[in-house]
């Protein structure tokens, strides 16, 4: 019995149990976190820097560090690691919740590393704050200001779609956005402006449509989660009607093989 | 002097017309395609759809004389469809549109009994507007084209959808 339990002391800590994101406990305004606690919140994994109760985690905040996402190298022996910072060890991805400088392929890796999964992972997860007052114009907020609004690329990256998929619909929200962008400025638009506006948008189209024919299983995006709203959907139609009264249709036309590589 | 032109006039009318003929009788067999798009498509939803057409012509009517190369119009119908939204946004003051009627706008397809009663009672609301024919400038540019077409002598499939249908 002494020996199994030894063995127990001995083994335990050499175990890591891979987290998924949903796995994770939701943040409770009400409860009390010890250093080191670890929440999920607005999409994001946040470590607390010291005690806290009461305070909600943010962006560029003292009380609690974002889990990083994306950027994540290997891991090394001699660096040091602040709270949140995330890094690979074979094949899987660790974020660190303390200060100790303990090795990540050590007996005692859970004092340190949480190992974890992130739909997200790999891509620039926008954080989104429900209040801002642009989220119902037409463009929309786009805090990480990478062209895409904020609500259908959260949508997108934190879906079970594949990696592959979720970077073809970013490139299509990109294409989508330019339309709405091009609401006030229509009127001064060019005909190489609109061919490649309108390439663009039926580039996207037809890839959806060839990965919602030939694949079994996935889904790719719709393109009424980024025309979500009345106003969008009337903007849409109406930059398009006058982009293609400009479009050099052979151009376009001829330019249509390969739609997802060509995105 | 006068007669020589008369009859270089009456030689380049006969060598014009048997050319046109020539053409003509060259043309008679072959069949193009004319697509018109219904309702809440935008210009990529047509030329997708036209890109579509394009690929099944290609496979299964290219060897039947089909022309692959499939011509079209856009219908965009802007003034319908700017009453239409004046309806829309009348019915959701705040924008708030029901889930489907969104996917609906967008040309999305839908298939629950959910998205079937939500539609049907939106289509009801827009009836006068939708059930019209398509605008006046899309109509005359189609006819336009398709006169092109038919004055080459070829024969014509005309592939409408929806509103298109009623040119």
């Amino acid at each position: 019995m002494k020996k199994i339990l030894f063995l127990l002391v001995i083994l335990l800590p050499c175990l890591t149990i891979a987290n998924d994101f949903n796995s994770f406990e939701s943040y409770d305004n009400n409860k009390k976190y010890a250093r080191g606690s670890y929440v999920k919140y607005s999409n994001n994994l946040w470590v607390a820097r010291h005690k806290v109760i009461g305070k909600q985690p943010k962006e560029e905040s003292i009380t609690w560090a974002k889990v990083k996402l994306n950027d994540i190298r290997e891991w090394k022996s001699k660096k040091v690691y602040l709270l949140g910072q995330s890094v690979s060890y074979n094949e899987k991805t660790y974020f660190a919740k303390s200060l100790w400088s303990i090795a990540i392929n050590s007996s005692y890796v859970n004092n340190k590393w949480v190992e974890f999964s992130h739909p997200a992972m790999g891509f620039d997860l926008p954080s989104f704050d429900p209040e801002h007052p642009d989220h119902n114009t037409i463009e929309g907020v786009d805090q990480n200001e990478n062209g895409i609004r904020d609500d259908y690329e959260i949508k997108i990256v934190m879906s079970d779609k594949s990696r592959d998929i979720k970077e073809l619909a970013l490139k299509a929200g990109k294409s989508y956005q330019t339309v709405l962008s091009m609401k006030g400025v229509i009127n001064s638009a060019t005909q190489e402006e609109a061919t490649n506006t309108l390439l663009a948008l039926t580039l996207a189209e037809l890839c959806k449509r060839q990965i919602n024919k030939y694949s079994s299983s996935a889904i790719a995006w719709k393109k009424s989660d980024y025309f979500n709203t009345i106003d969008r959907i009337q903007t849409n139609f109406s930059v398009q009607n006058k982009l293609a009264s400009l479009v050099d249709e052979e151009k376009l036309e001829s330019s249509l093989e390969q739609p997802c590589a060509s995105l | 002097m006068n007669e020589i032109k008369k009859i270089t006039l009456a030689l380049l009318t006969i060598l014009a017309t048997s050319n046109a003929l020539a053409e003509c009788g060259a043309n008679v067999d072959n069949i193009e395609s004319f697509y018109i798009n219904g309702m809440f498509t935008d210009y990529s939803d047509y030329t997708s759809n036209k890109n579509a057409l394009k690929n099944f012509l290609v496979a299964y009517l290219e060897s039947e004389g089909f022309n692959p190369n499939i011509q079209g119009q856009h219908n965009k119908d802007e003034n319908k469809l700017s009453q239409i939204f004046e309806v829309v946004r009348q019915k959701w003051e705040d924008d708030d549109a029901d889930d489907e009627i969104i996917k609906f706008l967008n040309n999305e397809s839908l298939n629950s009994e959910r998205a079937k009663e939500a539609i049907a009672e939106f289509l009801q609301d827009i009836s006068i507007e939708y059930q019209s024919t398509i605008s006046e400038e899309d109509s005359q540019l189609a006819i336009a084209k398709l006169e092109n077409i038919l004055d080459s002598c070829s024969r014509v499939v005309l592939i409408s959808h929806s509103q298109g249908n009623l040119l």
